[in-house]
């Protein structure tokens, strides 16, 4: 599950109450049934904030963490997993002070999640990672989920969202709401044409569908594409003397949504 | 807000047991910390040295006592073994200044086990060097040890233990590293004065000595003068560490009612 949200509108604070870490101010209940585990077990939350100790290794720090969770017997083999799942073989011995932002990021996610709890939440999962780091994590997240573990993912980019999770929350003013899942959300959202004219545009007198003003002057337009294809638009607008210089078709995209959805 | 989880611990490690492996966790990270970034081995081990070696009996008053250059010693090392306070206030703050305080919120451990894998790597480095100073006098500054080896360890261990309760305490009321930092010199400095670690309790003005017997410096002193310069007498000596070690009872039990895993602290070193 993605958490969609503007800088500041709580996406964060949500997570620190769904893992009890901060105390909430106007009361409320958070109640978590995972029974059959151990409750710290349960939950594994990667913080927005990189949490490890930069005086000891990638080892040590994902190695503190699973031997107080799992205990000496299971740390060993859920270490030797974790640093394989993330890559992190090579610099194993290195110490974090030494590591690259984006490293730092990924011994992050490994140590949070070397207990391999039923219950992931990643607060900005993706930040400060290069293109093979972030494919990396999103390969892992769409690995947890088809083993059956809840992800919550919140982050900065749509495109992130849109990548790491199937079904979508909105939080805005401190509410949330239930978008459903991702296909729907871009099955309601329409593909957009946009066109830049050598003069200003003027639509068909006739036409069945509407442009939308996108600037001022009149020489670019938007268009919201319905059932009527974008190349009878095109043709329709060059037949009324249109001469058209740039034209862009846009699939429906998170981005788009999130752009409207958080409004001015 | 009620945070509640319906779980089964039913595959949890059974109580001890977990209790053990959280103090061990910690206290193993703790130690790999202090080791490697080596400023409390120079709090702890060496500037005592210096100090002494440079002073030496001259803050104590006692020139023509036998032995005076190991009495000035031992107060030395009580005095900086107490930067156990600071090195355990920075154990708790460390999780701040890393960000990991998140985890322990989540994960919250046992308060005590989680305590005392904090302080333990630093009270052992404080134990260790009120032990080799006081060897160290012992055997190349002319210091007596008329009593037992073990009076002075029994001593050692309560004024360490003490020390790592305040620190503990100052942690759980204070909100910054710098607040920390700061009452803990304080503490170090006064409770030495008036402890009688720096000056003999014999040279101080009365309404010092009066302060003193409220710090565990004094009763510490007070043992090891047994162990050494004195009888040996055990009633002495554990007449001193039972006073301590109710120093540290109250200082922990504080520490415990004022500390909560949700806690915002702030790093403003």
């Amino acid at each position: 599950m993605g958490l969609l949200g503007a800088n500041g509108a709580g996406k964060t604070t949500l997570l620190g109450a769904l893992t009890g870490t901060v105390r909430g101010t106007t009361g409320g209940s958070v109640r978590l049934d995972v029974r059959g585990l151990p409750a710290r077990r349960a939950i594994g939350f990667a913080t927005q904030a990189i949490a490890l100790y930069p005086v000891l290794t990638v080892e040590e720090n994902v190695g503190h963490l699973a031997r107080l969770l799992l205990g000496r017997e299971e740390a060993k083999a859920a270490i030797a997993r974790t640093l394989e799942e993330f890559a992190l073989g090579p610099i194993a011995r290195t110490r974090v002070h030494h590591l690259s932002g984006g490293q730092r990021r990924l011994v992050h996610l490994a140590a949070s999640f070397v207990h391999a709890p039923p219950i992931r939440l990643l607060d900005e999962p993706t930040v400060a990672l290069d293109f093979e780091a972030r494919q990396l994590v999103v390969r892992r997240v769409r690995a947890w989920r088809e083993e059956g573990a809840a992800v919550l993912v919140t982050a900065h980019y749509p495109e992130d969202i849109e990548e790491l999770s199937t079904e979508l929350v909105l939080l805005r003013d401190g509410k949330t709401r239930d978008l459903g899942t991702l296909g729907a959300v871009l099955s309601n959202q329409a593909r957009t044409l946009s066109l830049r004219g050598a003069r200003p545009v003027s639509p068909p007198a006739d036409a069945s569908w509407e442009l939308t003003l996108a600037t001022s002057s009149l020489e670019e337009v938007r268009s919201k594409l319905g059932e009527v294809p974008s190349d009878v638009h095109l043709s329709e607008l060059r037949l009324s003397g249109n001469r058209l210089r740039d034209i862009l078709l846009r699939d429906p995209s998170l981005s788009a949504f999130a752009r409207e959805s958080e409004g001015p | 807000m009620n945070h509640d989880i319906a779980s089964s611990d039913a595959s949890a490690p059974s109580g001890v047991a977990d209790f053990v492996n959280v103090v061990r966790c910690y206290a193993l990270t703790e130690w790999r910390v202090l080791a490697r970034e080596r400023t409390a081995m120079v709090f702890i081990f060496i500037l005592p040295a210096v100090l002494s070696a440079i002073l030496g009996p001259g803050v104590s008053g006692l020139d023509a006592a036998p032995g005076a250059m190991g009495r000035a010693t031992i107060g030395f090392a009580v005095m900086f073994s107490y930067m156990v306070v600071t090195y355990s206030g920075h154990a708790f703050y460390r999780d701040f200044w890393y960000h990991t305080h998140g985890r322990q919120a989540l994960i919250r451990p046992a308060t005590l086990a989680f305590a005392m894998g904090k302080v333990l790597p630093a009270c052992a480095m404080s134990f260790v060097q009120l032990l080799l100073f006081t060897g160290f006098a012992a055997v190349f500054l002319g210091l007596p040890l008329n009593g037992q080896v073990l009076q002075v360890a029994l001593t050692g261990a309560a004024l360490v233990t003490s020390g790592s309760a305040l620190g503990f305490l100052l942690f759980a009321i204070t909100r910054s590293t710098a607040t920390l930092s700061n009452l803990s010199y304080l503490v170090l400095v006064t409770f030495s004065a008036v402890g009688g670690a720096i000056v003999a309790t014999e040279a101080l003005p009365a309404w010092s000595r009066t302060l003193g017997y409220a710090t565990p410096h004094y009763w510490a002193l007070r043992a090891l003068n047994e162990a050494t310069f004195g009888q040996g007498r055990w009633s002495v000596v554990l007449q001193s560490t039972a006073v301590i070690l109710t120093f540290t009872a109250v200082c922990a039990t504080a520490a415990s009612l004022a500390f909560d895993f949700r806690d915002q602290k702030h790093d403003t070193t």
